[in-house]
């Protein structure tokens, strides 16, 4: 299918913005889907992607249904297939306003326009131009300076229906001092085929601090190609958790923009594969100024045939001196035919800078295995209970107890088939 | 050979680039440009069998339809490539059979590089074989070697005179159409090194080449063939200068090294091209591709190189393990000062079984430079209990330098095990302090820090070798502190 025909079947979606009409034109004239022969596409190829026919269909309320997270108290929104739903969603606390992109109107709508597409390029990156020119609805918003949020906020995306086609478009700015933290989930529900490709723009003001979860859990014959775009102000604190769990083609596109002092940035991430899952993680650590740290931790462990994607980068620029950017990213394999691609790079132009990464691939520890069979374990609960030791360094840094609780149950059910 | 501190800092008193003397001897030179005659120019001069013209011309043909690489970390204006003299011969007039007569130009170039030999042959431990401008003037030792069946001589000599091993191994390990350089090279190389070591010998001493540019506007295009057969070991030595001149010259060598059963090859690099002056002008481009091949069960390969020259270097000396419990390693020390920009590294390839791998890079930038490491270890399915380790320091001094590191990583198979570790940091103050109040001003304490840090590797290399790089780390890094 050419790019022409993929992009005919989105043209009768209404443009909104003065913005989607320029994407649009950018992605028809020249702009092209990366193929593996670009290197930041090296080693996950999206031509079955965007070589699909897609539909569009229609909001259904009732494919919203058991999505909740276990014991979690959370007010949530409600979007379906891309879609801002009033009547499934909670009232927000206060000090946190929250607008449908499409619907927002007045001074929202000004303030909205000023950050959207703001931080991220559509230049060159043909799935965040295709995201901007067809993007029908998101979520905007936006937490006031000085609030906390104690309870988490919840974004449901629900997907459904067979080769549902949704550009969600999302925008959060979180004000001077504010403490709030986000779970942006992605679900699907009988959407064989069905694509997301979502794209957030996250703004953390001075001094604030957000935790931002994202978990995918579209279903094990979607795919999904996400980006999120970090801005931190100066001294502010930004941590975000991403969490694949399933999905036949995940990409995610994670980039800290670091552009005042004393800021703290956490990466963190897992992705365990199997059957032919091929799951790709790019992060980009941008340190514009000085006196700030990053640290960062992915863990991966691919099962059958599936494939592992990192490439971790941390740009250190010419003023950002005394920076501390840390990264380590950890993989298991557990079949000769699952594989690993990874990447951490360094580009470090300040001197005085602390910056480390380290990587390592190899498999179950044999003597532990023994020591557990030693004891009564079955190898394959043996080998169960390390993986879930191997994971749980990045859980413990899930700080919502249910969404916690909810990541383990999902890493012990997710090997139970396979034979480690 | 004890080397005190204090003699260094006697040497290093106003020490430039102190190879860029010019000898003037007379040289027979071919037209500027690249084409089909210029080939076949190269190739009759050389009295090569008609196989040969035919690779170089096929080899020419697939560098036609190449792009210049892009991809690396470097940055320099094009390069014209029929603004090149792609032969430059030293005018010998005969053969040579003893020191004696060579050339007196000639030989007082030797001296200026240190390497007179008959200095060397006192030693009695290396054997040199000299390409200057691309074309091998002399071999030492080469009767000695011969006595164990050990060929050493330059690569148009074993054309003449082992035309079959030069044609089974000339590009088996990188086949002309690798890249753009290696396909430049295959066209135009015009000599070189060969070596093959027969089956269970070990040569008994380090077999070395010196390399020097020395006409203006010339591109140096030497081929290296080093062949181990089973159960044999040699360790290779490789030393290159040029001249201080304004423009920018063009190096684009390809090196080959195959190890059968049990055999091991060392191979250690000390390239000192001119780097450019401290504004950035002039200099070599580096532009090298060398490849070894574990072909046999328990072989090995080992990559030692201590990179201080050239404006620009774009090399990954490599391995590819191909024999069940193959070992290959690589050890790299580089250093970019003022403008110079180093984009090297290394690519280790698992395809057999417990074949292991040893990756130690440091880098050292300073002043305006750039040095990245770009690496890949790739783990093949088959290639089980792979074993990998590879740790990747990178040391800034001042703040307008930028050190990068670019490691690729892909496993393919559940038994293997990778390791990669990356550090990136400038000279601690504390160590600093620490030499200063000893007494050892600031100059001083970077040098013994910066060997300290580079000890690792340096400590690979033998050692003649070894106190030259020391020397030559200093010097690279003259004025660079404060």
């Amino acid at each position: 299918m050419s790019k022409a025909d993929f992009l005919k079947q989105f043209d009768s979606i209404a443009a909104l913005f003065p913005i989607q009409g320029k994407a649009r034109a950018a992605i028809h004239n020249g702009l092209d889907f990366p193929t593996t022969r670009d290197e930041y596409w090296k080693y996950t190829r999206v031509a079955p992607i965007v070589s699909t026919d897609y539909k569009q269909h229609a909001p259904d309320l009732n494919s919203v249904a058991d999505f909740e997270i276990q014991d979690g108290e959370f007010k949530t929104l409600v979007f379906v297939n891309g879609v801002y739903n009033s009547k499934l969603s909670d009232t927000m606390p206060e000090g946190v306003e929250v607008h449908s992109i499409a619907h927002a109107s007045g001074e929202a709508k000004n303030e909205m326009l000023e950050h959207l597409g703001a931080y991220v390029s559509d230049k060159n990156h043909a799935f965040n131009a295709l995201n901007t020119s067809y993007f029908v609805d998101g979520a905007f918003i936006k937490v006031k300076e000085q609030t906390e949020v104690s309870d988490p906020i919840r974004i449901l995306h629900v997907s459904h229906g067979e080769k549902q086609a949704t550009n969600s478009r999302n925008l959060i700015l979180v004000g001077k001092h504010a403490q709030v933290s986000f779970i942006h989930q992605f679900e699907g529900k009988e959407n064989d085929g069905a694509f997301t490709n979502a794209l957030m723009e996250l703004v953390v003001e001075e001094e604030a601090n957000a935790s931002y979860y994202l978990i995918e859990n579209e279903g094990e014959q979607t795919s999904h190609i996400n980006t999120t775009q970090v801005v931190q102000k100066r001294s502010s604190t930004c941590s975000v958790v991403t969490v694949t769990k399933t999905g036949k083609l995940v990409r995610n596109n994670l980039n800290f923009s670091i552009t005042d002092q004393g800021c703290e940035s956490n990466l963190y991430g897992i992705y365990f594969t199997s059957d032919q899952q091929h799951i790709d993680n790019h992060t980009y650590a941008d340190h514009q100024m000085p006196n700030c740290n990053s640290n960062e931790l992915y863990k991966g462990v691919m099962a059958d045939r599936s494939t592992g994607v990192f490439n971790g980068k941390i740009m250190v620029h010419r003023d950002a001196q005394q920076t501390n950017a840390f990264q380590s990213n950890q993989n298991i394999l557990l079949s000769d035919r699952a594989s690993v691609n990874t990447k951490p790079e360094l580009e470090i132009y300040a001197d005085d800078v602390k910056c480390s990464h380290g990587c390592t691939i190899g498999q179950l520890d044999e003597e532990a295995l023994f020591y557990l069979q030693s004891r009564g374990l079955g190898k394959q609960e043996a080998s169960h209970l390390l993986v879930r030791a191997f994971a749980s360094e990045v859980l413990e840094l899930i700080e919502v107890p249910e969404l916690r609780s909810d990541i383990e149950r999902f890493v012990e059910r997710k090997f139970d088939k396979v034979d480690a | 050979m004890p080397y005190t501190e204090a003699e260094l800092a006697e040497e290093l008193k106003g020490k430039k680039y102190e190879f860029g003397f010019v000898s003037n001897f007379e040289s027979d030179k071919a037209p500027k440009g690249i084409n089909e005659d210029i080939i076949r120019l190269i190739s009759s001069k050389k009295n090569e069998p008609e196989w040969l013209l035919e690779y170089r011309l096929n080899a020419f043909k697939q560098w036609k339809s190449m792009q210049e690489p892009e991809w690396a970390h470097v940055d320099y204006p094009p390069v014209d490539f029929q603004d090149i003299y792609y032969y430059s011969a030293p005018k010998t007039k005969k053969r040579l059979n003893s020191l004696d007569e060579l050339d007196p130009e000639l030989k007082s170039m030797y001296d200026k590089l240190g390497i007179s030999t008959e200095e060397q042959k006192r030693l009695a431990g290396v054997a040199v074989d000299v390409v200057i401008d691309s074309v091998s003037v002399e071999t030492s030792f080469k009767d000695k070697l011969a006595e164990l069946g050990i060929i050493f001589s330059s690569f148009s000599e074993a054309v003449q005179e082992h035309p079959e091993l030069v044609r089974k191994y000339l590009g088996s390990v990188i086949p002309s159409n690798d890249n753009f350089y290696a396909a430049l090279n295959a066209a135009v190389f015009t000599d070189g090194s060969f070596c093959y070591i027969p089956e269970g010998v070990r040569c008994p001493m380090e077999l070395s080449t010196y390399f020097r540019i020395n006409e203006a506007q010339t591109g140096q295009f030497e081929r290296t063939l080093v062949v181990a057969e089973k159960g044999s070991y040699v360790s290779y030595l490789e030393g290159c200068t040029a001249p201080m001149r304004d423009e920018n010259q063009l190096h684009a060598a390809v090196v080959e090294l195959i190890a059968m059963d049990d055999a091991e090859i060392k191979y250690s690099t000390v390239q000192n091209w001119y780097p450019g002056d401290e504004d950035g002008k002039g200099g070599i481009y580096n532009f090298v591709t060398k490849r070894g091949l574990c072909e046999g069960r328990n072989s090995k390969i080992s990559w030692t190189q201590v990179e201080t020259g050239s404006a620009i270097t774009w090399k990954y000396p490599s391995c590819v393990l191909k024999g069940d419990n193959s070992v290959g390693e690589f050890y790299s020390v580089a250093v970019t000062n003022n403008y110079q920009q180093a984009d090297t590294g290394t690519k280790m390839v698992h395809i057999g079984r417990n074949t292991r791998s040893t990756i130690i890079s440091k880098g050292i930038s300073a002043g305006r430079s750039n040095n990245s490491y770009r690496g890949l270890v790739k783990v093949l399915p088959k290639a089980a209990n792979a074993r990998n380790f590879s740790q990747c320091d990178s040391l800034l001094l001042g703040s307008s330098c930028g050190a990068h590191t670019f490691p690729y990583i892909e496993a393919q198979n559940s038994t293997s095990k990778i390791e990669h570790e990356a550090t990136t940091s400038k000279i601690g103050e504390d160590q600093i302090f620490y030499c200063l109040q000893r007494g050892i001003d600031e100059e001083k304490a970077v040098s013994l820090i910066v060997n300290g840090y580079a000890k690792e590797v340096l400590n690979k290399l033998p050692m003649e070798f070894a106190i030259e790089a020391q020397k030559l780390l200093s010097i690279s890094l003259e004025g660079s502190v404060g």
